[in-house]
């Protein structure tokens, strides 16, 4: 005769366990994993504005827009400013607008989304991209995350709209990667995505000069936060 | 059964991977690079070692009945642990392997040495083992990564070796080369195997003419007539 108390009391003792330990485990990595994913963020941030003198992550703006569309700006929930929109990290050079930068999702990459950086300048120009996120197939379509693998990631920078964001497969400028043209032409896609966002929703909701006193060089190197 | 030998079958006469043909989910999915196999296969290791060592300890107060829920619910939250304790530690390699640490879970190879070792042996032997597969499935999906990254992409762990003039091989980074490449394999473990099988032959064949020598006096053996 199976007795049945014993065993949900048995399943009952170590699911508990099992509940108690990853808690704790929780506990301990969770401030340790938020601090990754924003310093990767950062880092990104870092490498696509042109050289400025302000804290970008410290300045930054949510901006609510309207989504949609094969490629969209990343809207999100900024805990610490408690709003929901596009997150944009704004970058001056001696309390003048240089440049800014925010996450765009692609929906067209070959296997999930991509999640680019973009950064824009004021006159509406890339000055510089880097893959935030995707689950495209190593060896291939994961050559977009660095320049060395993909030459296209460099030469969409400078180009505004008015010029072609376009994979030369589809009769653009940009190179594409052998045997894996459609993770480019999602990046590209981003891109453009990201500027007309730019051109409708961004221009001039981000102060022209520095909110704060720009900061002493000597005391903050440029680039240099964390 | 000797530590060492309960440590040595999972490398190559029980290989999880090559021998057994278990957990080819994440076989055949991440070893599309060097530093993802080796990433995947350290992974599977640490949950496969932690499984083995808290199944032995606690298998005597779990009722048969109830064993394989237990054990699954112990093996979720370890390996719910170990992407937890990646993704603060490792965070790079776990954006790259994000997806297929959770599936560690279904990957047969820990279920099936907790029924078929911890669930029956000490934990000390428990962990041996443990050490012993994982180490075997390591190996074995960082080999297939390695071999996969060099004919389809030319590098190893993302070094280039080949130069310029190589012409890689895609379809070797894509699923239908780690089908090709892990038959490639199991054969050639096959093939080295029976080249040993072979050889051991031969020596024993040699041990008893030798013998059969010495109890004749080296004289030839007379035929039976017909024989000839």
């Amino acid at each position: 005769m199976v007795n049945i108390n014993r065993l949900v009391l048995v399943l009952l003792v170590v699911a508990v366990a099992s509940a108690i330990l990853l808690a704790e485990i929780n506990t301990i990595t969770a401030p340790k994993i938020q601090a990754s994913q924003t310093a990767y963020k950062l880092k990104a941030v870092q490498k696509v504005l042109p050289p400025y003198d302000n804290q970008p992550a410290a300045d930054r703006q949510v901006i609510p827009v309207t989504g949609g569309g094969p490629a969209e700006a990343k809207v999100e929930l900024d805990e610490e400013l408690g709003k929901e929109g596009v997150v944009v990290y704004p970058a001056y050079q001696a309390g003048k607008l240089v440049g800014e930068a925010y996450s765009v999702i692609s929906h067209q990459g070959f296997s999930g989304d991509i999640e680019i950086l973009l950064g824009v300048s004021p006159a509406g120009r890339v000055t510089g991209v880097e893959i935030i996120a995707h689950a495209e197939t190593p060896g291939l379509g994961a050559k977009i995350v660095s320049e060395a693998s993909w030459k296209g990631k460099a030469q969409v920078v400078g180009r505004s709209l008015s010029e072609s964001l376009v994979v030369k497969k589809d009769g653009g400028e940009i190179d594409a990667i052998a045997g894996a043209t459609i993770s480019p032409r999602a990046v590209c896609g981003a891109v453009k995505a990201g500027l007309e966002v730019y051109n409708q929703a961004f221009k001039d909701k981000v102060p022209a000069a520095s909110p704060a006193a720009p900061i002493p060089t000597a005391a903050a190197p440029q680039g240099a936060h964390s | 059964m000797k530590l060492s030998a309960v440590l040595t079958q999972g490398l190559w006469k029980e290989n999880p991977t090559l021998r057994m043909m278990l957990g080819m989910c994440p076989v055949l999915a991440v070893s599309t690079s060097a530093t993802n196999a080796i990433g995947m296969g350290v992974a599977t290791l640490a949950v496969l070692v932690a499984s083995n060592f808290t199944i032995a300890l606690v298998k005597d107060a779990i009722p048969a009945q109830v064993r394989i829920p237990a054990y699954i619910l112990m093996i979720a939250s370890l390996v719910t642990a170990v992407d937890m304790a990646m993704a603060a530690w490792f965070f790079e390699l776990h954006q790259t392997l994000g997806l297929f640490i959770p599936l560690i879970v279904v990957n047969c190879i820990i279920l099936g040495r907790a029924e078929g070792f911890a669930a029956k042996n000490t934990a000390f032997a428990s962990i041996v083992d443990g050490l012993g597969m994982g180490l075997g499935f390591t190996l074995s999906i960082t080999t297939l990564g390695c071999c996969r990254e060099l004919l389809g992409n030319g590098s190893i762990f993302g070094i280039p070796l080949l130069g310029d003039a190589f012409k890689p091989m895609l379809l070797m980074v894509l699923p239908p080369g780690a089908f090709l490449m892990l038959g490639l394999l199991a054969a050639t473990m096959r093939r080295v195997d029976m080249a040993l099988e072979a050889r051991a032959r031969t020596v024993a064949e040699g041990r008893r003419q030798r013998a059969l020598d010495l109890a004749t006096g080296g004289a030839p053996i007379p035929m039976p007539p017909g024989f000839e």
